[in-house]
């Protein structure tokens, strides 16, 4: 022993001192596996925000022969928690599971909708014009992502062939641009550079002007939440979800092909037609199969998503492996 | 005996860190049962334990850099524990893939990985890991030795670029978090590119360590031993002389300091244990182990017990950058050497004094009593031959007879002991305690903790036997706590200080060596030196 050890009295016993390092210790992992815990689900975590959007009263129920048309399917459809909760809206995030708590604010008052180009009568929809111009139909679509996975997702809305018809289209307009609303404000993945914003999409007008294509208002019949690209968005069930363009201020009838987001981000990875099609593998991934979000593994995916008999004839003759 | 032993032991650390590492797989377990994950159940766990995997691997990667970085040695403890974490998660992504997204098709899972370029990249960064899994075992690195499974450990740089690229090719835009995951694993890769050049251009500054003529043996040798001789050195502390089975020179090279590693099987037991060569280089016939039993210590026991003349043993050898080759442009060298910590020193200046190397050899060695002064009467006969050796011996314990110094190394003694201390490069071997009451007054006067130098070795040797004190016993040490073997064992290590290069800016006026700078090296995983 040496000289500088304190007296006796003053020293801890033994199996006080190891206890006191025991339970220090346990109060240590335990604390930390607290914190852990903690900054796991803060950087992880994922919240499900319910959708209480204005209920819409005058929806037109689906017709007798809804399911002949492809306006509805009798497979079961995907929660609307799923639907609200998990989506690509880049203008938000790039984060699928964190779409809806970003865009759980999003105004749309004032909303206008500019539709322009080869028109006869060029005009600005107020939100209120828009919506009036038809009551909004119940449609029952697939959605199929480019990412491998789908839902059956209930909107509403009309057919888009109804709003080309109010500004009749010139002759020699071929296709239809569409722009998604561009404010960094109210749209904070705007602020970063995952693509190039705004987000343009097209269809050639025949597309346009099939009764699938849908402008879409309404989501499980309310209005549409934020994130599922409030107050109107494309549908167009037989192609993959990026060309169901959101938040749409901007329409455009134009005589040659417009270069759309995706295609001019990746030429390679996504086309200008994006036809579901489960023989044309994305350069990185297969396509031949899709994960039905709710359900296991994985179910084959159908050309044209299962809507080959309504939209096939548009595509007659054309190679849909260089067209993709 | 004073019990120092932290709050926060490195035993504790792991603890700590796999128990918080396992965190997210508890959670990702309970949300699945209570469908809490999300909308995709499956794609969230995929994503999170891909994450997690590639964060294990990374960090990984990232502590031998720290270490360096830092000089916090005891990083090393985590490290293999931070592989097979991410190991761990690497198989629940895949099995997760497997069993819920393929449902269990094994040649739909292969035919779609030969298919898919980032299936294949994510698949090649498995197969990577496993034979790193296979050999994190102690037993694996004895039987590979430290040089072949550093080599094939590289293959983790591997893995971990397989994983960054199946993450970036998965992504459709937004690359940022494989970006990161690039540029950290980049960063990683260019240091260690950075410090192999480094570590090089200082050994071709060093002139070549002495070699039989024509040697061309492998650097690294395993097989086996054969027990020639065994001396007592003190009541607990023997050497044990080990030849070539078949007699002749040794079959392998070494360097005064490195060790050799005994892969012993004990009853039903295997274990690897690895101890310090007491011997000259020079001595090209034999080499010479001394070990000390520990009280508590079955292997040394059984080292102590059963070794006999004739016996042999299977020696996986040298390893370690603990060492001193006698480089001409240095004047003078110093070596701590705390209780049985005296070995690798001991290699040291035999083959030194074996070679008449014209530098000053400051030994100061630490111990409990004069009878604990292991090789003492060979350190008088050196030092009466070899004006340049200087041993100075001080005692901790209680020990009347004793006439020489008492007290721990202090940087008072050393301020004594030693002129030009700063320009002098430090070795330092011994209990932790000591280490620690050597670096802290070190670093108390100012001199700066430096970046690294490459030759510093760093080994764990439990030592039963009471350390010198430190100067700052970092806990209270319970009344009546047994004198001295029968105790807890110190944690021991060792490392070696350089001063500053002489093109260095202004050096703080003290006495002290400058670059603090404990060990980083291969060996220390492997586990304990002696035991």
């Amino acid at each position: 022993m040496s000289r500088d050890e304190p007296p006796a009295g003053e020293i801890t016993p033994e199996s006080t001192y190891l206890n006191r390092r025991t339970l220090m210790r346990a109060g240590l992992l335990a604390g930390s596996v607290a914190a852990t815990g903690w900054l796991y689900r803060r950087l992880n975590g994922v919240d499900l925000r319910a959708v209480d959007t204005e209920a819409l009263a005058d929806l037109v129920p689906l017709p007798a022969d809804a399911a002949v048309r492809g306006f509805a399917t009798s497979e079961a459809r995907t929660p609307l928690l799923s639907v609200s909760n998990y989506n690509n809206f880049y203008e938000f995030t790039t984060d699928k599971d964190g779409v809806a708590a970003l865009a759980a604010n999003f105004r749309t008052d004032g909303w206008k909708l500019e539709v322009g180009g080869l028109v006869h009568k060029p005009r600005t929809f107020d939100l209120d014009d828009l919506l009036r111009l038809a009551p909004p139909e119940e449609r029952v679509y697939r959605m199929r992502c480019v990412e491998g996975w789908s839902m059956v997702i209930p909107w509403a809305g009309y057919s888009l062939s109804r709003l080309l018809a109010a500004v009749e289209p010139m002759a020699d307009a071929r296709y239809v641009a569409f722009t998604t609303l561009e404010d960094p404000e109210r749209m904070p993945g705007q602020r970063g550079n995952a693509l190039p914003w705004p987000y343009v999409e097209g269809l050639r007008l025949d597309e346009a002007m099939h009764p699938l294509t849908l402008l879409a208002s309404g989501l499980y019949g309310r209005r549409l939440p934020g994130q599922n690209g409030a107050p109107i968005r494309l549908v167009i069930p037989w192609k993959y979800g990026f060309k169901g363009i959101k938040s749409i201020v901007k329409l455009d009838l134009v005589a040659t092909q417009p270069v759309t987001t995706w295609s001019r981000y990746a030429p390679s990875e996504y086309g200008f037609f994006a036809n579901v099609n489960p023989a044309v593998a994305h350069p990185r991934w297969s396509q031949a199969t899709e994960q039905r979000i709710g359900e296991s593994g994985r179910r084959p995916t159908l050309p044209f998503n299962g809507y080959g008999e309504q939209v096939a004839s548009l595509y007659a003759g054309m190679d849909l492996r260089a067209n993709f | 005996m004073p019990t120092s032993e932290r709050l926060v032991t490195v035993g504790f650390a792991k603890v700590l860190l796999v128990v918080n590492a396992l965190v997210p797989a508890a959670l990702l377990v309970w949300g699945a049962q209570a469908g809490t994950l999300g909308v995709n159940p499956v794609s969230y766990a995929l994503h999170t334990t891909g994450l997690l995997a590639l964060l294990a691997l990374i960090s990984s990667l990232a502590i031998t850099p720290l270490r360096r970085l830092t000089g916090w040695s005891r990083l090393i403890a985590v490290r293999r524990a931070l592989g097979l974490l991410a190991f761990g998660y690497v198989l629940a992504h895949l099995g997760i893939y497997f069993v819920l997204d393929r449902e269990l098709d094994v040649g739909g899972l292969l035919a779609e990985i030969w298919a898919r370029q980032y299936l294949l990249i994510g698949a090649i960064g498995v197969l990577a890991m496993v034979p790193l899994a296979i050999t994190s075992t102690d037993g694996m690195v004895a039987r590979l030795g430290g040089r072949r499974w550093k080599l094939l450990h590289r293959l983790a740089y591997v893995a971990a670029g397989a994983g960054v690229v199946h993450f970036y090719l998965l992504v459709k835009s937004d690359v940022s978090r494989p970006r990161v995951f690039a540029i950290v694993l980049v960063g990683l890769l260019g240091y260690r590119a950075v410090a192999h050049y480094v570590d090089l251009r200082r050994a071709a500054r060093r002139p070549p360590a002495p070699r039989l003529a024509g040697a061309t043996r492998p650097r690294f040798w395993s097989g086996r031993l054969r027990v020639a001789a065994i001396f007592d050195e003190s009541a607990d502390v023997r050497t044990f002389r080990l030849t070539a089975e078949d007699g002749g020179p040794l079959p392998f090279d070494y360097q005064a300091g490195q060790y050799l590693n005994l892969v012993l099987i004990i009853g039903e037991h295997r274990v690897r244990r690895s101890y310090t060569i007491a011997s000259s280089p020079t001595r090209r016939d034999y080499c010479e182990v001394t070990i000390k039993r520990k009280a508590d210590g079955w292997v040394s026991g059984h080292l102590h017990d059963t070794l006999a003349v004739g016996s042999t043993l299977q020696v996986a050898a040298p390893a370690g950058r603990f060492v001193f080759a006698g480089d001409a442009d240095v004047p003078r060298i110093v070596l701590l050497a705390g209780g049985v910590g005296i070995t690798p020193m001991m290699s040291m200046i035999r083959s030194l004094t074996d070679r008449a190397w014209p530098g000053h050899i400051h030994l100061l060695y630490a111990v409990r009593t004069g009878g604990d002064v292991v090789f003492a009467e060979e350190l008088r006969y050196l030092a009466a031959r070899f004006p340049n050796l200087h041993v100075c011996v001080t005692i901790s314990g209680d020990d009347d007879a004793w006439t020489g110094d008492r007290g721990y190394i202090s940087a008072e003694l050393l301020r004594r002991e030693v002129p030009e201390l700063t320009s002098a490069p430090i070795w330092l071997c011994g209990p932790q305690p000591m280490m620690d009451a050597v670096t802290d007054p070190a670093r108390a006067r100012g001199c700066p903790r430096r970046g690294s130098t490459p030759r510093r070795s760093c080994r764990r040797r439990p030592s039963s036997r009471a350390p010198p004190r430190p100067r700052r016993p970092r806990s209270t040490t319970p009344a009546g706590s047994p004198p001295s073997s029968s105790g807890a064992p110190a944690s021991a290590s060792s490392c070696r200080w350089s001063p500053r290069s002489s093109t260095a800016p202004s050096r703080p006026a003290s006495t002290c060596p400058t670059s603090v700078a404990p060990a980083s090296a291969a060996s220390a995983r492997r586990g304990a030196v002696g035991g």
